[in-house]
Order: structure tokens, then sequence, then C-alpha cells
């Protein structure tokens, strides 16, 4: 990775430092995991998948006994690392989605609905709630109430979408009320105006953009041995910020700007 | 053979590369207001004797809009603006009043009622992402005739990337006859690459191609000098200088009637001029650059 490169004095006592401390904080937990094995999974990491596991460690009694159902931890645990991979798609890989949070929100809301009932949820609720948007703006309203307006018309769409997958026993749609309300909202407002200003072209980019890294967010926090292994060691957490503070210090090139710039990175001499 | 297919990739400025060396390295967050909130940076340009549009009214409040909004017919054009607004957005040109409504470039038109609808939205944050914003009108600024060759939708700009005072690349941006008016690069408008020493026009970008010739015109895009070229750079250069901020985008016009005008200041300048002058802008590039001028 291409670290930053400046050479100011004390940059490099800057740069020492923070690599430390990244470092340990991706380190230390990581050994600290692996000290505690044994006692936690007499040592076989085959027993992390398995549910009994899971519900005998010492945390998830402390969360069940706290009225923290062991579903809503490990929800919680798996965001940051949600977030995690949606930083490597945007930083790395240089996807754009809608909005910051959206994604990884919707990828856990999608961990009870399932991926497809999720992607049929955002894009009713973005039609429905685009066309009352597209009602409200030829009324002239002010900014705020129109907010107000288009939130109650996301959870109607929501309400309304999760009882009649219910009565059609559509089980998973009928979870479409965990999705993230208010940011849903900003999204379909976002939505609007970047269909407005820069035309659909663009907003079907972001919204491929933002559908991939939902399904790699997905992908990642569906995984079995990730879910566990949050909830019995939670100190991995520690992990996650240390490579969260690596990334916000990389400055290399993004992937989809290698093609942005392609005529510039290949060409013969470029001058400067 | 290796070694030459990856000669530039340490000359061209990536995202990533461009906010930690440039952005958090150069602008301290205290003093991007005066880039972000355009009446500030106006303030501080003033101040410093650059030459910026003539500010016809500021509106913070419904109450302002409203007497703004009395004396409007009588402006003849005047251009509202959000103070906080990103890329463009939210901007209304008015060219004229007639029959009690306003004449809006690019032939519509709109009521006194829909004008204050705009300001009080704008008030409100609908521009600056929610954020308590003003309002300002400013003069109509008229094409100079000298770019006329280089530019037919429409007022063309200057965009000059700034470090700590001393400029380190330029383009111009024109409105292009399937554009709308607009010289974003995104929205159709044309780039034309500018060499910083000679003035002389190095090729135009459009649409993601580069070319030799202009769009609607056929008008060359290679080694056209650029009019008034020494005052605008001055220009420039003078505008970093004004503000505490290290690396800045400045957007520059060029007014029939008052010549090299400052229009804009942006932390985060684009990547893509790159593209347009066919030249990197990383560290590395700019530190090789100077070298050679040295």
């Amino acid at each position: 990775m291409i670290f930053d490169t400046r050479t100011e004095p004390d940059e490099s006592r800057f740069r020492l430092a923070f690599t430390s401390v990244v470092v340990a904080l991706i380190g230390l937990p990581m050994a600290l995991a692996a000290w505690r094995m044994p006692q936690a999974l007499g040592g076989d990491w085959s027993a992390l998948t398995l549910a009994p596991t899971l519900q005998a460690s010492p945390l998830a009694h402390l969360f069940t006994d706290s009225g923290i159902s062991l579903e809503l931890a490990q929800v919680m645990l798996l965001l940051p690392l949600g977030f995690l991979v949606a930083l490597l798609l945007r930083h790395v890989v240089g996807l754009e989605t809608l909005g910051h949070f959206l994604p990884v929100l919707l990828a856990a809301a999608a961990r009870q609905t399932g991926l497809i009932w999720a992607f049929v949820g955002i894009t009713a609720v973005a039609l429905f709630a685009g066309l009352v948007r597209f009602a409200l703006e030829r009324m002239q309203l002010l900014r705020l109430p129109k907010m107000g307006a288009l939130l109650t018309t996301v959870v109607l769409v929501l309400l309304g979408i999760s009882t009649a997958g219910a009565q059609l026993g559509l089980l998973g749609l009928s979870k479409l009320s965990l999705f993230p309300i208010i940011i849903l909202t900003f999204t379909v407002e976002r939505l609007a105006q970047t269909v407005e200003e820069e035309g659909l072209g663009e907003t079907v980019r972001l919204l491929v953009g933002t559908f991939v890294v939902i399904g790699v967010c997905y992908g990642v926090m569906m995984m079995p041995l990730l879910g566990a292994a949050v909830v019995i060691f939670p100190e991995l957490l520690l992990t996650v910020l240390g490579l969260q503070l690596a990334l916000g210090r990389y400055t290399g090139m993004r992937l989809a700007e290698i093609l942005r710039f392609r005529r510039l990175l290949f060409a013969r001499r470029v001058a400067s | 053979m290796i070694s030459t297919l990856f000669n530039n990739w340490s000359r061209v400025l990536g995202m990533n590369a461009r906010n930690v060396h440039f952005v958090e390295a150069h602008n301290p967050p205290r003093h991007r207001r005066l880039a972000d909130d355009k009446l500030c940076g106006k303030e501080a340009l003033c101040a410093a004797g650059v030459p910026v549009p003539v500010t016809l009214a500021e509106i913070r409040d419904r109450v302002d809009g409203a007497r703004f909004l009395e004396r409007a017919p009588s402006l003849g054009g005047f251009a509202l603006k959000p103070a906080r607004g990103k890329g463009g957005q939210g901007i209304v040109i008015v060219k004229g009043f007639e029959k009690g409504r306003f004449l809006l470039a690019g032939g519509g038109t709109c009521r006194p009622s829909g004008l204050e609808h705009h300001m009080v939205d704008t008030l409100m944050g609908a521009f600056s992402g929610g954020r308590d914003d003003r309002a300002f009108a400013e003069e109509l600024l008229v094409a100079h005739p000298s770019f006329g060759d280089l530019s037919t939708g429409g007022l063309p700009d200057l965009r000059v990337i700034t470090l700590h005072g001393e400029a380190q690349a330029a383009m111009l941006r024109t409105p292009t006859g399937g554009s709308q008016g607009r010289a974003n690069l995104h929205q159709g408008g044309l780039g034309i690459g500018i060499d910083l020493q000679s003035g002389l026009t190095t090729g135009g970008w459009w649409k993601r191609q580069r070319l030799l010739a202009h769009p609607d015109t056929g008008f060359p895009l290679l080694g056209v000098r650029i009019p008034l070229w020494e005052e605008l750079i001055e220009t420039a250069c003078r505008a970093a200088r004004a503000v505490p901020l290290g690396y800045l985008g400045i957007d520059l016009t060029v007014d029939a009637r008052r010549g090299p005008l400052v229009i804009e200041l942006n932390v985060r300048p684009g990547l893509e001029i790159q593209n347009v002058s066919h030249a990197g802008l990383s560290p590395k590039a700019l530190a090789s650059s100077k070298r050679r001028a040295a």
C-alpha cells in the first residue's frame, strides 16, 4: 500500500507513531483472540460456526441477560465490519454510492429479509416515494415539510409492503419494516435531486454502485464464521478500527481511476 | 517495456492522494469556509483588491428576500445564488422582467412568488445539505467577445489549480451546443487545456475524448492564444494569496466590461483537469515541473 510520503521533519515522526498505533490496533486484538481461543472454543475454529458454541460464550450470556437479543448484538458488532467493506469498495475500488451509510445499513436489514427482497423493497420505496416527491415538487413546498411528507410516505410504503408480504406468506418481505427509514427518506431526496441535476445515466451508475456495495456487505455480514467471531471475540472490533485508520491514510489510485485516467497512465510521455 | 508502461503512474493524482496530500495537508478546516461560502470568499477577495462580480443584494432572511424582490424587476438581469451551493446547484440566472414574470436563462419564465420560494428554500438549506444558508444576487456577466471562437453556448470559465499561490494547471471550460449553457465537463461542457507558461491551448477534452477542433464550430483547439492570459493568471494567483488556503481550484471568467473576475474558490478541486491538460498533478509531478521551471 502507498501511504503518505510527505517529508517534512516532524512528518516522519508522525508516520512512525501512526503506523505503530495502527499495527498495535490490528495485531493485539488478534493475538488476544488467539490466546482466548482454546478456552472459548476448545481450540477448534470450526466450532465457531456452531450455534451451541455461540450460545455458550460468556458475552452472549451477558447480552441476553441484559435484554439485548443475540441477533441484535450480532448486527451491532457486524456494522463496523460491514462499513469497512464498504470503505474498501469506495476508496480502493472506487465505487460510488448513494449516501455513506445507506449501503451498510441496508445490508444489515437484508440479513433479515434476504438480499432479493431487500432490493425489491428499495426499488419499491424509491419508486413510490419518488412519485410522491414529484407531486410535492409541483406544490412548491418548503424543504423540511417536504421531507416530512416524504418520511410519511416511506413509512406507509414500508408498512404496506411488510403487511402485504406477511398476508401473502412472503416472510422475507414482511421483515421490511426493519429498513432504516430516516436514511431511506434522505436517499429518496438525493436520488430525485440526482435525476434532476445529473440525468438518468448518472443516477443509474450510482444505483448500480449502491447495489453492488450492498450485495458485497451483505455477503460478508452473512458469513457464519464472522457473525460468531464478533460475538465471541468482540475485541476484534479494534482490529476493524485499526484497518479503518489505515485506510484513512491510503493514498493509492482507486481501481476506477485507472480506467478514468487510462489515457494519461498509459501514455508514452506525459507533461507535468 | 513494463517500466515505460508504468512511467506515468506516479504523476497522476488520484482522489485519495488529493484528499490526504493536498486538501487535508494544505487547507485547514477552519479556513475552508472562505471557499465553501461564496459571500465570505468574496469579502476576503474584495479586501485584497481582487476583482469579483458586484453583489447586488445579500439575502439573510425572508425580509431581505421580500425587499430584494421589490427592486428585482428594475435590475434588468441578475444571478441569484446560494452562498453555500455546490457545483452550480441552486443558481438562477434572470435575464429580465416582462409582464409580471422574470425571464430566465434557457428560455423559461418564473413568477416573483416562484423566485421567493426558491430564495426561502435556499435559506433553509436546500442546496447546502440542510444547513441554514444565505442567498445573494450578483450582477449579470456578459461574455467577453474575444472568447467567441472558443465558446459557443455562453460564458466560458477558466479553472486554475494553485498550490501556495502558484498556478499549477489551467483549463478553459465552455458550454457547447448540447450542454444547455452548462460548462461542467460531465454535463457536456468542453474542456480546453492550457500551457501555463505560454498561455497557448493544448487541445480539447469533450465527452471523455481528446479533440483538436471545436465540436460546434471546427475552430482549432491546439496552439490558440488565450485572450488576456497574463492578466487572468495574475488575478488567479492574487486570489489564491488572498486566502489562507494552500490548495485551490480558482474559477475566473472574463466580463466584457470589467475584464477578468474571480467567481469561485474550491477547496476540493476536481481531478478531471489532468485529462483535459494531459498532465499529471501528483506531488511528484508538481515537484519535477517546478525543478524544470527553475
